[in-house]
């Protein structure tokens, strides 16, 4: 199969995983137990009230017909409207995403650094001690919440050492306007050098709480996957052709031990999701992450079923991505 | 003589328990779970005192009476902490309890049944084990409110597919071998068939599934307590009591983020090492989501 | 006949739990251009262990004694980094299962073109390119193969691929450690004829590592017998068929169907070989021989010159001491 048709294909089968995630998140939001406009107005709103509202949200229809209007506005594109701000809730989102993907890029280029090369050099000296602190961190880092790791660093670095700031992504006093809502982008775009110090060191403190906790993950399974691997025979056969050491870990060991990580790539990416949502909320974020919370705060379902459905799409595009990756760097796949 | 023999075989002896590092690491784990269990269990007897009470003034730093210092509102966090293992080991063995009742038996009807029902089950189950775990019981606790039944309910969504895919592909894979074509050939029926011959051999795989996911659970409650979605206040729980976090860096009150934190760390530490151990000791095959 | 590769008194040792393990203990050979030396033995005897230790891959517990000498260069003396120069460029290996000896993710072109960077960096990717496709089609594979993936190689294919890999360089000695024992019966006689043209044309000394006496009988110009970790014998080819001189040898010829020898009767031999971390005191062999007197029991037998053939084995001891002789 060519990779064009294997990429086409793959789309094609993610179309009925995007309807079943879909129908997922509409049972969860309208058919559960509790009543999403009990849950705006309150139990002693009057009735009035509340028929209207039912009416206004489309809740007096049939079940099957309120699921058919979602999914048909959801193909249009078409989020709603917050109850809370009675703007378009897609609006809303389109100005939170570029920070949730500045906050999840860095966390996961910085997981992915860490997580490889400690990883090999782990499996390199396997049993001394580069290997046991490897084994240590990931078991340990793995059961630190985010949102403690974060509060932690606000407290050592933002108040006592007064290194860092303690939250946002950008401090007022510049009066910074955003164009692509991407601060680092926009900062270099502008030439304004001060606001792109001052955004980065906004992002170090969240971006490497984000970043430590998923590169435990990445760390435990670089490090036994290469391991393995150079137990194989083909990295027995390299070294005995005279490859340099460091070619036969990372260009013969380190690359194929990564093939099986990356298949399953996409799992890790929705724990970065899930842990941006917290690390957002340390941090006063303005993401998306924190745009859910606060919704839910306020009960504002439209917002809250939007966002979880762009949750949804963007879990969806990337297992298509990890999938064509990976059939790029593994031809077998292909066949 | 003697002296040197003893040493020689105590060191002998040291060096087979460090050799199997998979036994200390299990026995570390199990003795974390026990010392919370016994926190949760005696902690009336145990905190020194009423864990929603005011007892003090506000924020005081860890002192001779209140060993972890008090919290916004002058509660001694120490009794906090302790009363709040009761929450996070209940909502984490109901959650688990729950998800396994789900997965369990649909994995071994799907994976016994096969054919159209086995596909549509398994992609239902396949989509929500795509979808960020954190954000679906998210979604599922803002619809259902806070409590403890709740919010067991929203992790046990999250982790039924786990159950429900090891489960059936165990069962797909066994469901034709030969002990149970001999079961069928002597007229055993379907729901015998899965309880007498088929379940007992997937129990192993459950139990450790089961383990890894107490960790798991451990941590969605208190990501769910800390973004408020958990219990109502003022039940003492980790989680929840760092909801308000910020104010407690704002003031450097660092004992007031540091203990909770530490409860919640050590007992994800305990089961995870404990399932790793168990892992090994069951079932060396199976790697689930870690 | 000029020797180009000298291993003197090799010994291979595993730091195990069990205490030392000596897998290879005091083997002396010498290997001349041009020249084709078969290893045989059963698996376990130290063979495969023994070319390990010529290009010094051994496991990171193996400890090793002696002198390999490529040349008059002392290989055993190297540190790793220096290794690194010598392995693929002037000695190499092929290994036993094609399978799995190539990078899966890796074009079989960029295999080549690694190891001829590696070696030579002043060589420029069209130059090494040109060096794959004549080293492919002399080892009879279509050049233009090269841009594909190991796994769309059959076995045999596979394995042609890694002697082409093995030989691009021009090593002057070559090791094939059990070449076709993973390979199917036709693919393996293809396999020894290509060995045995190509040892010809690229002017190469070939060690041939093997269990199976019938492949060393097609290539091998000369025979050493290995048994738990000693070399029992060595000599012509001719006369480790015809005339085995070791209890070992004539019991293995004896053993192995496919062999030109007259004798009807196949015969096992009984029992297993030695603990090789508390091998027996005297002869490591006289626990299973036919032949054995009191002296085998009690103390190591020296190496003796029987015929052409050298051979370690008291039954004779009394005929010619000749036990400083290193076998040539």
């Amino acid at each position: 199969m060519s990779l064009k048709n294997y990429v086409i294909t793959r789309i094609l089968l993610a179309i009925p995983m995007m309807f079943i995630l879909l129908a997922l998140i509409f049972f969860i939001l309208r058919i559960m137990p509790g009543d999403p406009v009990l849950a705006i107005v309150g139990g002693k709103a009057p009735q009035h009230v509340i028929e209207k509202l039912r009416e206004q949200m489309g809740l007096n229809k049939s079940i099957p017909a309120q699921f058919v209007d979602y999914v048909l506005s959801m193909l249009k594109g078409d989020l709603g409207k917050s109850t809370l701000t009675n703007r378009p809730v897609l609006d809303e989102l389109k100005e939170r995403l570029p920070a949730t993907i500045e906050l999840t890029a860095f966390a996961f280029v910085m997981a992915v650094l860490i997580g490889t090369f400690w990883g090999a050099e782990a499996a390199r000296k396997k049993d001394r001690s580069l290997d046991v602190g490897a084994r240590m961190f990931a078991i340990v880092t793995y059961a630190i919440p985010v949102f403690w790791l974060g509060l932690m660093m606000q407290l050592l670095f933002g108040m006592v050492l007064k290194w860092l700031p303690v939250a946002g992504r950008i401090s007022p006093a510049l009066s910074f306007t955003p164009i692509t809502g991407f601060y680092l982008v926009d900062s270099i775009i502008k030439g304004n050098w001060a606001a792109l110090w001052d955004a980065f060191k906004h992002l170090i403190m969240p971006g490497v709480a984000l970043g430590l906790i998923i590169s435990s993950i990445f760390l435990r399974m670089v490090r036994n996957n290469t391991v393995l691997m150079l137990s194989k025979d083909f990295v027995k056969a390299a070294v005995a052709r005279g490859i340099r050491e460091r070619a036969v870990l990372y260009g013969h060991a380190l690359k194929n031990a990564l093939v099986p990580i990356l298949t399953i790539m996409g799992l890790q990416l929705a724990l970065l999701l899930a842990g941006a949502v917290l690390t957002e909320t340390t941090f006063s974020w303005p993401g998306v992450g924190s745009y859910l919370v606060q919704k839910i705060r306020y009960r504002d379902f439209p917002a809250i079923q939007g966002t979880i459905v762009i949750f949804a799409l963007i879990v969806v595009v990337i297992s298509i991505c990890v999938d064509i990756i990976n059939a790029l760097v593994d031809p077998r796949v292909r066949y | 003589m003697k002296a040197v023999t003893s040493k020689y075989l105590s060191h002998r002896i040291t060096r087979k328990i460090f050799k199997s590092s998979t036994g200390i690491v299990t026995f570390i784990g199990a003795a974390i779970l026990v010392f919370f269990l016994f926190l949760a269990v005696f902690s009336p007897q145990i905190a020194p005192h009423n864990p929603t009470e005011r007892v003090s003034r506000p924020l005081q730093a860890p002192n001779s009476e209140f060993l972890f210092g008090t919290d916004n509102l002058g509660r001694d966090i120490l009794s906090r902490v302790i009363y709040g293992a009761r929450i996070a080991l209940t909502i984490a063995f109901l959650a688990v309890v729950i998800a396994a009742a789900i997965g369990i038996p649909l994995g071994l009807i799907s994976g016994y049944i096969g054919g159209v029902f086995d596909r549509i089950l398994t992609l239902i189950m396949d989509a929500i084990y795509s979808f960020p775990g954190l954000i679906l019981a998210i979604a599922i606790a803002a619809v259902l409110g806070p409590g403890i039944v709740n919010i067991a309910l929203s992790i046990a969504v999250v982790y039924a597919p786990t159950y429900f895919r090891v489960i059936r592909n165990q069962v797909a894979g066994i469901k034709d071998e030969l002990y149970v074509e001999a079961a069928r050939a002597l007229g055993a029926r379907s729901p015998s068939i899965l309880l007498r011959y088929i379940l007992p051999n997937v129990l192993p795989s459950v139990i450790v599934v089961l383990s890894m996911n107490l960790a798991d659970a451990i941590m969605t409650e208190a990501g769910l307590s800390f973004l408020g979605l958990g219990i109502a206040p003022p039940t003492p729980d980790w989680g929840y009591d760092l909801s308000s976090g910020q104010r407690f860096v704002l003031s450097k009150a660092w004992w007031a983020i540091l203990f909770p934190g530490i409860s919640i760390i050590t007992t994800v530490l305990g089961f995870s090492m404990f399932s790793e151990g168990l892992n090994e000791y069951l079932n060396p095959t199976i790697r689930e989501r870690r | 006949m000029k020797s180009v590769l000298r291993i003197e008194d090799l010994k291979v040792y595993y730091k195990t739990e069990k205490g030392l393990v000596r897998a290879v203990d005091g083997v002396s050979i010498d290997l001349c251009e041009r020249e084709s030396l078969g290893i045989v033995g059963e698996s376990g005897c130290g063979k495969t262990t023994m070319g390990y230790a010529l290009l010094r891959i051994l496991p990171s517990n193996a400890v090793l004694e002696g002198s390999i000498k490529l040349n008059g260069l002392d290989l055993s003396s190297l540190d790793q980094k220096q290794m690194e120069k010598v392995r693929g460029a002037k000695i190499s290996m092929i290994f036993q299962d094609p399978m799995t000896s190539l990078n899966p993710v890796m074009k079989v072109r960029d295999h080549f073109i690694e190891t001829i960077q590696t070696h030579k960096p002043e060589i420029s990717e069209e130059e090494a390119e040109r060096m794959t496709a004549n080293m492919l089609r002399a080892v009879g594979i279509e050049p233009t193969r090269m841009n594909e993936y190991p796994f769309q190689f059959s076995g045999g294919m596979r394995q042609r691929v890694m002697i082409a890999l093995s030989l691009v360089l021009n090593p002057v000695v070559v090791i094939a450690d059990e070449p076709t024992t993973s390979l199917d019966v036709i693919v393996q006689a293809q396999i020894l004829d290509l060995l045995k043209s190509l040892r010809e044309k690229f002017n190469m000394s070939l060690i041939l590592i093997t269990h199976d006496l019938g492949v060393v009988a097609e290539l091998a110009d000369r025979v050493g017998v290995m048994y738990a970790g000693h070399l029992v014998e060595i000599g012509e080819s001719r006369d480790i068929y015809y005339s085995p001189k070791h209890p070992y040898t004539e019991a293995l010829l004896k053993s192995i169907p496919n062999t030109n020898i007259e004798d009807k009767e196949l015969v096992y031999i009984p029992g297993g070989p030695p603990d090789l971390a508390d091998p027996p005191k005297g002869c490591r062999f006289e626990p299973r021989c036919p032949k054995a007197m009191p002296i085998c029991s009690r103390k190591e037998p020296g190496v003796y010159q029987v015929g052409r053939s050298f051979v370690k084995c008291w039954l004779y001891g009394e005929e010619s001491h000749v036990s400083a002789s290193k076998g040539q």
